[in-house]
């Protein structure tokens, strides 16, 4: 059987999601027995002149926000180029952390502005960040600030080995919701559209012991050490995993500090504003209404936290926001 | 006119390329930055509190810097065993950006994943071993699981918070800590015999790829005591120290319209491109480190920089030979740190962090990252939202560096007729130590 070949590409974002995959091959073993990486500008300085070639790529990771015309037309290329396409990290996925630049209007001074009448010219920035579903249709996801490793390898023993590896048993397929566990053990395709992690949030597989979620007092991140072991919703600190996809085992609150939400919404969460906002309201032990004021007068920044990652692409007050509709509001 | 662009590049924390304009033989050669990275964007109005778990995407380092400034805004001192915490997790910092960075050098001349059975380069030789290749990686990845324990994530950490960290170490921890500590320095010390038997061979260079020689450059760097920033000027002299806390009246960023990657440059200076020399710039990074003189309180590492310099001869040095090999000398440092920080007398205490009861203005704090030196200053307002964020990175900081290598390159290719390919392998080599 052929080698699937694969891409993997990066637009706005940071190296790590390229350097998750990297170790991936190296802890795990080889895959370029039954893969071909064909294109992978960070590691192998591939151009776009690899896809001129009239063969498809099987699969296509890619990572990174869409914050220029060149990040678009690269999604479009490899949507186009691609059999199945992936986003990669909660960048691709969300739009990530550069997605919180839509919250304020940018600062010209701190930008460079270059026209297509200068040389050399510099691809325009786009005044709204995006992620990659908000540009093409996506296949599948693979969240998180990166992607974690055991997520990362199921999938591409579910998209890539297509049945071929010898090593198809993936330790994190007890945490993959069952249809696409399932189809990783079968090797077939997953559902259209299937997250690459958990279905329930982040209490789920949260090794803190959960009792009643009562809160008298809201606390930031700096005010309080916490108890070891304990909620940290049910201690007054605004912890996202109740909100958040389960997948990354909680790694954040096991090391004491709240989730942020890379993974994106649970399933079954419409948005993760809303749902944190009903959530903690109901948490307040409180029995006054003065009380209750008091207590919601200490949240602050709550677009830049219920969405710290997923501001571009799930937040039902902006669905539908397009940059045209962006600079009209920001007057650009 | 002549237009040339040479992309993508290779290894870039953001991508970039080449763009070369040629007339009546007169050449620039433009490195660009072609994504935009607003992180000031992204952290005004954020809780001040929340800016250690947005600025990573800086660089890992810029998660415990970020805490130290933090530190100094709520005035507080961590407690000894955090201060512990946090240097460990520094030290696996280094060790996985100098160990991918070698990694990357040994396989700039072949494809690291073409078949175990077929790799090397073109002449069927392997520039490396793929044991050696693999080993390293699986040293990376060891490191990797370390900043996993201390830090939370390896990428982009959580654990280091304002007035200590976010949680204890058990006793699986530090027994795994210790085993990590004793692989990395096997690794490390793999990867300097690597080096030495591709590039040093006694008392002779073979430069191969690495033959460029920088313009010199004035280099910074932070004291071991973080008391004072060290500058030496191009031939190697002493300037006078900077207060680390001054470095943002000392060192100003001005945006070029062809890059989105701005220039860090002394203010003392008016802004000039680096097209039209260094004066006004410097390095920062391993290279700048070797140049400012800092002996190592490691044996091995002090062993390896003394056989640099007995080989090289003394600071300042403006070769990529001599910027590789501080990569080197770095790496054997971080580990032999791993093996002295990973142990339970170390990574154990009575408390972890100290709570905040008040809370200034603004906050300051500095560090020598594995890229370079770094700072962040914020400033907030009464909810502790932040107003203001001033951050230094090594990107800014090396970007004329970058410029002049880019346009060393290309001349010299120019001179000798050297084909395309070739030339932008060079480039992305010549780029990856700063």
């Amino acid at each position: 059987m052929p080698k699937r070949r694969v891409a993997i590409y990066s637009a706005t974002g940071c190296s790590a999601c390229d350097n998750s995959i990297l170790g991936l091959h190296y802890q795990v073993g080889a895959f370029t027995g039954w893969a071909e990486i064909v294109f992978w500008p960070y590691l192998r300085g591939d151009s776009w002149q690899v896809l001129e070639d009239d063969r498809q790529i099987d699969v296509c990771f890619f990572c990174g926000s869409i914050a220029t015309e060149e990040d678009r037309h690269a999604a479009l290329r490899l949507r186009a180029a691609a059999r199945v396409l992936v986003a990669c990290g909660a960048c691709a996925a969300f739009g990530g952390l550069p997605g919180l630049v839509n919250l304020i209007p940018a600062d010209p001074t701190e930008m460079s502005t270059s026209s297509q009448d200068t040389w050399p010219p510099l691809p325009r920035a786009k005044s709204r960040v995006s992620g990659l579903p908000g540009i093409v249709p996506v296949d599948y996801f693979v969240p998180g600030c990166p992607p974690t490793q055991p997520l990362l390898w199921a999938c591409f023993q579910a998209l890539v080995s297509g049945g071929e590896s010898q090593i198809r048993a993936s330790f994190s397929a007890a945490r993959l919701p069952e249809a696409i566990s399932t189809a990783v053990a079968a090797g077939v395709l997953p559902p259209h559209g299937s997250t690459f992690a958990g279905e329930k949030a982040v209490c789920a597989s949260c090794c803190r012991a959960k009792e009643e979620k009562k809160f008298s007092r809201l606390y930031r991140g700096h005010e309080l050490d916490p108890d070891a072991g304990r909620c940290l919703l049910e201690q007054g600190l605004i912890c996202q995993g109740l909100a958040t996809r389960e997948g990354c085992g909680g790694l954040c609150t096991a090391v004491g500090v709240p989730c942020r939400g890379c993974f994106g919404k649970a399933e079954a969460v419409y948005d993760a504003g809303a749902k944190m906002v009903s959530a903690i309201s109901s948490t307040f032990d409180a029995a006054e209404a003065g009380q209750a004021s008091e207590m919601a007068a200490r949240f602050v920044d709550l677009a830049g936290t219920f969405y710290r990652y997923t501001l571009a692409e799930q937040c039902a007050l902006l669905a539908g926001a397009s940059e045209e509709r962006n600079d009209a509001i920001h007057g650009s | 006119m002549q237009y040339t662009v040479l992309e993508p590049l290779r290894w870039q924390d953001r991508p970039a390329r080449i763009s070369v304009e040629e007339a009546d033989g007169r050449l620039n050669a433009y490195y660009q930055i072609t994504v935009p990275w607003q992180v000031s964007r992204m952290c005004l109005g954020r809780p001040v509190e929340e800016i250690p778990r947005i600025l990573p995407i800086l660089s890992p380092a810029h998660h415990i810097v970020s805490a130290m400034t933090l530190d100094r805004l709520f005035q507080v001192e961590p407690p000894p065993l955090a201060v512990n915490m946090r240097q460990a997790l520094i030290s696996t910092q280094y060790f996985v950006h100098h160990m991918r960075k070698l990694y990357f050098l040994f396989c700039s001349e072949i494809d690291p994943f073409r078949e175990y059975h077929i790799r090397g380069n073109d002449s069927g030789k392997p520039f490396v071993s793929s044991r050696v290749l693999d080993a390293m990686m699986h040293g990376v990845a060891l490191a990797e699981e370390a900043a996993t324990i201390l830090g939370g994530r390896p990428e982009h950490p959580v654990s280091v918070v304002p007035g200590g960290v976010g949680r204890f170490l058990k006793p699986p921890h530090y027994e795994r800590l210790a085993e990590i500590a004793e692989q990395s320095l096997k690794r490390a010390m793999e990867a300097a015999r690597a080096f030495h038997e591709r590039f040093v061979n006694g008392s002779e260079i073979s430069t191969g790829i690495l033959e460029l020689h920088l313009e010199p450059v004035a280099s910074l760097a932070l004291s071991r005591d973080m008391s004072h920033i060290l500058v030496t000027d191009e031939a190697g002299n002493e300037k006078a120290p900077i207060p680390p806390e001054s470095v943002f009246e000392t060192v100003g960023l001005h945006f070029e319209p062809w890059t989105y990657q701005p220039f860090a440059y002394f203010l003392e200076k008016d802004w000039k491109g680096p097209e039209e020399g260094m004066e006004r710039f410097f390095v920062v990074g391993s290279l700048a480190r070797l140049n400012t003189g800092r002996p190592y309180d490691h044996s091995l590492a002090e062993t390896e920089r003394q056989l640099l310099l007995s080989t090289l001869g003394s600071p300042p040095h403006f070769s990529l030979i001599a910027a590789f090999w501080s990569l080197v000398t770095e790496l054997i440092d971080s580990a032999e740190s791993m093996k002295e920080q990973f142990t339970q007398e170390k990574l154990t205490g009575p408390a972890i962090r100290s709570v905040p009861v008040t809370m200034g203005e603004r906050g300051f704090a500095s560090m020598e990252s594995p890229e370079g030196f770094i700072a962040h200053r914020y400033e907030v307002n009464d909810q502790g939202l932040v107003q203001s964020i001033q951050v230094l990175d090594a990107a800014s900081e090396n970007n004329a560096v970058r410029c002049a290598v880019a346009r060393a390159v290309i001349e010299a290719s120019r001179s000798g007729t050297v084909e395309r390919d070739r030339t932008k392998a060079m480039i992305e080599v010549s780029l990856l130590p700063f």
